[in-house]
């Protein structure tokens, strides 16, 4: 862990893109990785990282094990997941809203609405627990794990909480977002025993992706960490 | 909850001969190490009246096993050490003069989600130094840590330490009232500091808002410490920085006494680290190495908990995790070797008292000798050499037919007096 390649788990998918050109902006990375290469694990000799590309779910469970040094999540996974990492830097990627949305045309207008025999179907089981019980709503919550639209339309939910980032996924299936949660992006974690015996290297790294990031705009929705543990 | 009777309930786990060896033989090693500085070992109950542990605590016990026993008391399985030592000193132990120096080995309980490295029921080693206050008692106990990993023959292991009063002193100072300083701890406990940079942000102003704000990347060498007083003393507010100051002279006092004791390699600072019990007052430290993701030992000072019992002193101590050690050792190849004795399997006839004295004295003598030694009725000699064989056993005496003596693996046979003299002689076997 010290010495050597530091291992890194990536998500594969949306962020995977923008991702690589953050670090190739950053100089964390020369060359950017193919993310079409079938390959799972993927070494850069020059910069002696190794990557583990996988499932975004997957992601803090691969660092808080230490099976991995440094991993990249969203907010929303990671807040979900509720494990035992440190998060290092917002990477501000992969903006997204975790919101509660019902049908358009439905008699539930405010999630005050929802009540004890309201079932809610999403693929974040934990928050939206946590975000219902704060207000007293003992809501039914589904785990769904795609397609949370669906929920709704066959008559299994009657609300969702799913991410959305330009709202369009919800209106295309007749759902109209009634409240937020919060706001996500993607962070840098760590896991803490790396993060304490190879900080120098993973500072380095930290203050590459700070250089270009610059300072986090300030959202308007609150940060999803106020729903965390 | 469905179960069946196989099963055991979540995060407890039976261990079983080698698993039970290797934990015995670390432990003795440490122990030997403790004994040797003097500390002397307590055994404390393993259920203690709940408000006792709660002393510990804030009067909150979260993570303990706690029920109710047959007069209506409310009591708990101990979640850890730390607590029924501080309530020992001020009973028991009240007459004996300070500074007194404990060390225990035994299973803590904690009711937490179960996964690598952490178990409902697990075993601590630990010590606790009652009457000998910072920076001395920190260097003791600090230093006595490192040697406890030097000991097992751990590599590439590291302590980390900082002090209570850095944090709690610059809060203050950017007057952070006690809630927001309670939020802020508790993001980087749980390491948000993406979280905690930006509630310091709106916290605190100016340049003790970026001291605030760098906190969890104070992390270094010993010269660390310096430098953070030298930025202090230039601060304006300096007045209102006094107890982060006192905390910062305190852990560097702490670094020089850890340099004579010629540990100052292992150990660097994290001014970023809080920790979970609330009864530390002073130094707190962690330990672990590159190869397990989680903190093998945990500890610090504790000056009000004997306090709260009834008797003032000053205290440090540490715990570590005895699995967690065993997980460590593992990864890096460095398990204890367990003493190989050669084993004996002794079979006498079923059904017949023929030989069965030869036998059973037989056995004493090898039993006395200090080799492990079954004795086992067969019907036959063949079922003789199966049964050693599954038993990998390496040496079989046979009295099923015609007395006599087998090797293994070789399977060389002699009579059976060769056989004693040889291991008599003290043979190698494998």
């Amino acid at each position: 862990m010290a010495s050597g390649f530091l291992t890194v788990a990536i998500p594969k998918g949306r962020l995977f893109p923008p991702l690589m050109e953050l670090f190739q902006k950053a100089e964390v990375l020369a060359e950017p990785l193919e993310e079409k290469s079938r390959k799972l694990i993927l070494e850069d000799e020059e910069s002696q990282l190794r990557f583990i590309l996988s499932k975004p779910t997957d992601v803090p469970t691969y660092v808080e094990y230490g099976a991995a040094d440094l991993g990249i999540v969203g907010k929303d996974v990671l807040v979900e997941a509720g494990r035992d990492i440190c998060e290092l830097v917002d990477l501000g990627l992969g903006f997204c809203k975790m919101v509660v949305a019902v049908p358009k045309d439905g008699p539930i207008k405010r999630v005050s609405q929802l009540g004890f025999d309201s079932r809610v179907a999403t693929k974040y089981p934990n928050l939206a627990r946590e975000f219902f019980n704060r207000q007293g709503l003992g809501v039914e919550v589904i785990k769904l794990n795609g397609s949370i639209e669906l929920g709704p339309i066959v008559g299994l939910a009657d609300a969702i909480v799913d991410i959305t980032s330009s709202g369009q996924t919800l209106e295309e299936n007749g759902l109209v977002p009634i409240a937020t949660l919060g706001t996500s992006t993607a962070r840098l974690i760590a896991n803490p025993i790396s993060y304490k015996m190879a900080f120098g290297r993973i500072m380095t790294i930290v203050r590459q992706l700070e250089a270009v990031l610059g300072e986090g705009g300030e959202a308007d929705d609150p940060d999803l960490a106020d729903l965390g543990r | 909850m469905r179960h069946t009777i196989l099963q055991t309930p979540r995060g407890l786990a039976d261990l079983v001969g080698r698993e039970v060896a290797l934990m015995h033989l670390i432990e003795e090693k440490l122990s030997k190490l403790l004994a040797s500085w003097g500390y002397q070992e307590v055994h404390t109950p393993t259920i203690e009246f709940a408000d006792v542990l709660a002393k510990g605590s804030e009067g909150e016990l979260k993570d303990a096993f706690c029920f109710i026993d047959r007069q209506g008391d409310l009591v708990a399985l101990r979640p850890e050490m730390t607590t029924p030592c501080a309530r020992l000193l001020a009973s028991r132990l009240l007459s004996q003069p300070m500074p007194i120096r404990l060390f225990y080995a035994g299973r803590v309980f904690r009711y937490e989600e179960p996964q690598e490295g952490k178990n409902r029921e697990f075993r601590q080693i630990g010590v606790e130094l009652a009457g000998l206050p910072a920076p001395v008692g920190d260097a003791e106990v600090v230093a006595l840590a490192v040697h406890a990993f030097e000991t097992l023959g751990l590599e590439d292991f590291q302590f980390t330490v900082s002090h209570i009063g850095i944090l709690e002193g610059l809060l203050e100072a950017a007057g952070i009232d006690k809630e927001d300083r309670h939020r802020l701890a508790h993001l980087l406990r749980r390491g948000d500091f993406v979280a905690y940079r930006r509630a310091v942000g709106e916290l605190a102003k100016g340049s003790l808002g970026e001291i605030l704000a760098e906190i969890p990347r104070l992390r270094g060498e010993a010269s660390l410490v310096k430098e953070l007083e030298e930025r202090l003393a230039k601060e304006q507010a300096s007045l209102g920085l006094s107890n982060a100051r006192r905390a910062l002279f305190e852990l560097s006092t702490i670094f020089e006494l850890l340099e004579i004791y010629g540990v100052l390699s292992y150990v660097k600072v994290d001014l970023g680290m809080v920790k979970d019990f609330t009864y530390y007052t002073g130094l707190i430290m962690e330990g672990y190495t590159a190869d397990l993701g989680y903190t093998i030992a945990s500890g610090g000072r504790y000056d009000q908990l004997l306090k709260s019992f009834g008797r003032s002193a000053p205290a440090s101590g540490w715990a570590l995790g005895v699995e967690r050690l065993l997980l460590a050792l593992e990864r890096q190849g460095k398990l204890p070797k367990i003493e190989e004795k050669c084993e004996v399997l002794i079979t006498p006839q079923a059904g017949t008292k023929e030989h069965w004295p030869q036998a059973l004295a037989l056995a004493k003598e090898l039993r006395k000798l200090g080799y492990p030694t079954e004795v086992n009725p067969v019907l036959d000699p063949g079922r003789a050499m199966q049964m050693a064989k599954e038993r990998e056993v390496n040496v079989l005496i046979d009295y099923s037919s015609e007395p006599k003596a087998v090797f293994f693996p070789s399977e060389k046979t002699t009579s059976i007096e060769d056989a004693v003299q040889l291991l008599k002689g003290g043979v190698n076997c494998g």
